[in-house]
């Protein structure tokens, strides 16, 4: 059933690292085709074999068994250069490189493409500067690589990723260490890349909220197994919520996030609607109460920016914010004979 | 600190200009290394042997020819053999403090030369020039063997272990066995043997004929050439093997290229000249400082300078002209190679993140 034209495919793969005598194996007979140029993203707990996973497609490690097609090509027949034409990555591992500027070390994924000495032609340069100008980071171009941020770091390996110019960039967690524009400039870049320069685009990430917005398709690795789809029917059908969830966390299937779980002891009523209702539903909940729709104290959200204080529907006091509306709560708690029959 | 930064990056020199600062300083040393010695020549007499006309003292000819000219040759050809090697070792371990003595690949090669000296019974490591050319290879061969053994063996570590400082300490640690097999078997033999052995640990420059010589400087210029070859392999590893591979680098010939070529570069240099420390760990940090850059297509040419120029000033130091005596060059080496060592260390706020 495999289409003909598949871009990746694995059959029957199990992935792991051998330790001489004994394998160990991080999941076992794995068949996945990739027929279309998308954005797919790799979702799953810590140690599963994302990174494996990952590593064995771009044939920087052999799997434990079964074989890999690159382009109908099974992978242990490409020597490492014409590997390095179908596969660019950007891994995990700190790079750090001396003297290395970021203009070289983007001239760097031009090294399969180049003769004995790395001289650059025409369309080596050309490539080079179309990556920087996709990359927007012309104006770190002359820095040594250590004076970078992480962001920009990040940036630079894929405009290197983006200079090696392969039809499929593999990327192990390049938005972990980034504050969220940095993570949405990265995701954004490459969203555009698979529009634009037509890429198949794999990454891991354990950032599933940003991951359910912008993949076109999900892989799910969890205890061994995996679970392939779009990221909508991966929520849908619980697969998500069952690999990803925790009793600390659980995912909400509505919200599309992994909501903490709060222990609730007091009971309040929460009158109002809109964001300020919200938000301050939220904050309650953090702070102990939980919101039923009778009870003794009553915070009303007023229309001006106030609260509204209820004790047995006497007006007690309004407060300007979320932190004074709980300071008075936890007053009129402790101060009266409020406290929940559980404590 | 971008404003440093700005100023550093304004008043960096082109690495071509110090390629040719370089050339120009091996000359002017070089001059001065044939000129200056314990016999003082008068300078139109150097001049016109050099020119290749005899001089008016058959001794002033004899001592340039056959003593001064090969000296200095041989001390640029080992300092640029032992700089090249360095290079490599730091590049492929991806640690600052790999060399090939820090390794304990000359300590290999003390070895190959030990069991040599030792075990045949006769003179021959006190100066290859009065044992006959046949003796003077096979001290080299023995102490190529020995490097390439020590350095499969840690190449061997290093494919299980991958800490490069881990990796460094299990380097220093077989450097030490083997040193301790070379003093069991002193312990065991004939005192001329041992002084044999212990004068050619001091390392010599001088001991080179002009027939060992020719071979000599082919086989290091052919092997220093063919590093160059290897310098956009080498360019690949400075990002981490994997990211190498990824990017097409065979791994697995880059590193059997580096190993062989390092082990018969230091092999060489060892056989005819003794295990000479810290050129080979000190040159690359002097030349990446200089130039800036961290691309082997300039640094692998500038080491092979730079080397070059430091041993040939370290042989100019160690027979300081007028008088008799003539220090042992490892000495000299350690004087000024440790120094930088440290400044390397202290001054380099990026050392850690130099290699990783």
């Amino acid at each position: 059933m495999r289409p003909t034209s598949s871009i990746i495919s694995l059959d029957q793969v199990s992935i792991g690292y051998g330790t001489g005598r004994k394998d160990k194996k991080l999941v076992q007979n794995l068949d996945l085709t990739v027929s279309e140029r998308q954005l797919i993203v790799l979702v799953g707990p810590n140690g599963v074999g994302k990174s494996t996973l990952l590593r064995t497609i771009a044939g920087l490690q052999k799997p434990l068994c079964g074989s890999i097609q690159l382009f109908n090509k099974p992978t242990n027949n490409l020597n490492p250069k014409m590997l390095a034409h179908y596969v660019s990555v950007v891994l995990t591992s700190q790079i750090d490189t001396g003297y290395v500027t970021a203009s070289e070390l983007i001239a760097m994924g031009r090294l399969p493409h180049t003769g004995w000495l790395g001289t650059f032609s025409s369309l080596d340069r050309q490539k080079v500067s179309s990556a920087v100008k996709q990359t927007k980071v012309d104006h770190l171009l002359d820095k040594p690589v250590y004076q970078l941020s992480d962001g920009e770091r990040q940036k630079i390996m894929i405009a290197r990723a983006l200079a090696q110019d392969t039809p499929i960039m593999i990327l192990d967690e390049p938005t972990t260490h980034l504050d969220i524009t940095n993570q949405m400039n990265i995701i954004q870049l490459l969203r555009s890349l698979v529009k634009t320069q037509n890429k198949c685009i794999i990454l891991a990430t354990h950032n599933i909220e940003l991951a359910l917005q912008v993949s076109d398709r999900m892989w799910l690795m969890h205890h061994g197994t995996m679970e392939d789809g779009t990221p909508e029917d991966l929520v849908l059908n619980g697969a998500l919520a069952q690999a990803m969830s925790t009793d600390l966390a659980p995912f909400n299937p509505e919200r599309g996030t992994f909501q903490v779980q709060h222990s609730s002891t007091y009971p309040i009523v929460l009158k109002g609607t809109g964001i300020r209702a919200h938000w301050t539903q939220r904050a309650l909940e953090r702070a102990g109460y939980y919101v039923q729709n009778e009870g003794a104290v009553a915070v009303e959200i007023a229309d001006e920016d106030d609260w509204l204080i209820y004790h047995n529907n006497q007006f007690i006091r309004s407060v300007d914010s979320i932190g004074s509306l709980l300071y008075q709560l936890s007053q009129l708690y402790s101060s009266s004979s409020l406290s929940h029959p559980d404590v | 600190m971008p404003t440093i930064t700005q100023t550093a990056s304004s008043r960096k020199i082109p690495p071509l200009a110090w390629l040719i600062v370089l050339s120009f300083g091996i000359v002017v040393l070089g001059l001065a290394d044939i000129a200056f010695g314990s016999v003082s020549i008068p300078g139109w007499e150097v001049a016109r042997i050099l020119a290749g006309q005899k001089a008016s003292n058959d001794t002033w000819n004899n001592i340039l020819v056959n003593i001064r000219i090969p000296k200095t040759l041989t001390a640029l050809l080992a300092g640029m053999a032992l700089s090249v090697s360095g290079l490599q070792l730091q590049t492929l371990f991806r640690n600052p403090l790999a060399g090939p003595s820090v390794l304990g690949i000359s300590a290999g090669a003390s070895l190959g030369v030990a069991a040599v000296t030792l075990v045949s019974g006769q003179s021959v490591a006190v100066s290859a020039l009065s044992s006959g050319v046949g003796q003077g290879w096979l001290l080299v061969v023995a102490s190529s063997v020995g490097a390439a053994t020590v350095l499969l063996l840690i190449l061997a570590v290093s494919l299980r272990v991958k800490d490069s400082i881990v990796l460094l300490i299990i380097g220093i640690m077989i450097g030490n066995i083997t040193l301790a097999v070379v003093s069991i078997w002193q312990y065991f033999s004939q005192p001329e043997q041992i002084r044999d052995y212990l004068l050619w640990t001091l390392g010599s420059v001088g001991n080179v004929t002009n027939e060992q010589l020719k071979i000599f400087s082919v086989l290091s210029l052919l092997i220093v050439f063919i590093t160059f070859l290897l310098s956009k392999n080498l360019n690949g590893l400075l990002l981490g093997e994997r990211y190498a591979q990824s990017m097409g680098i065979p791994l697995l010939i880059t590193r059997i290229s580096i190993i062989a070529t390092t082990s018969i570069l230091v092999g060489l240099v060892t056989g005819f000249c003794g295990p000479i420390g810290f050129v080979g760990i000190a040159v690359p940090h002097l030349v990446r400082s200089l130039l800036q850059t961290s691309d082997h297509r300039w640094l692998i040419p500038a080491c092979a300078l730079a080397g070059a120029f430091i041993l040939i000033g370290c042989d100019l130091v160690s027979q300081w002209p007028g008088r008799a005596w003539v220090l042992p060059i490892n000495a000299i080496t350690a004087l000024i190679g440790s120094p930088v060592v440290i400044w390397v260390i202290l001054h380099r706020r990026n050392l850690s993140s130099h290699f990783r």
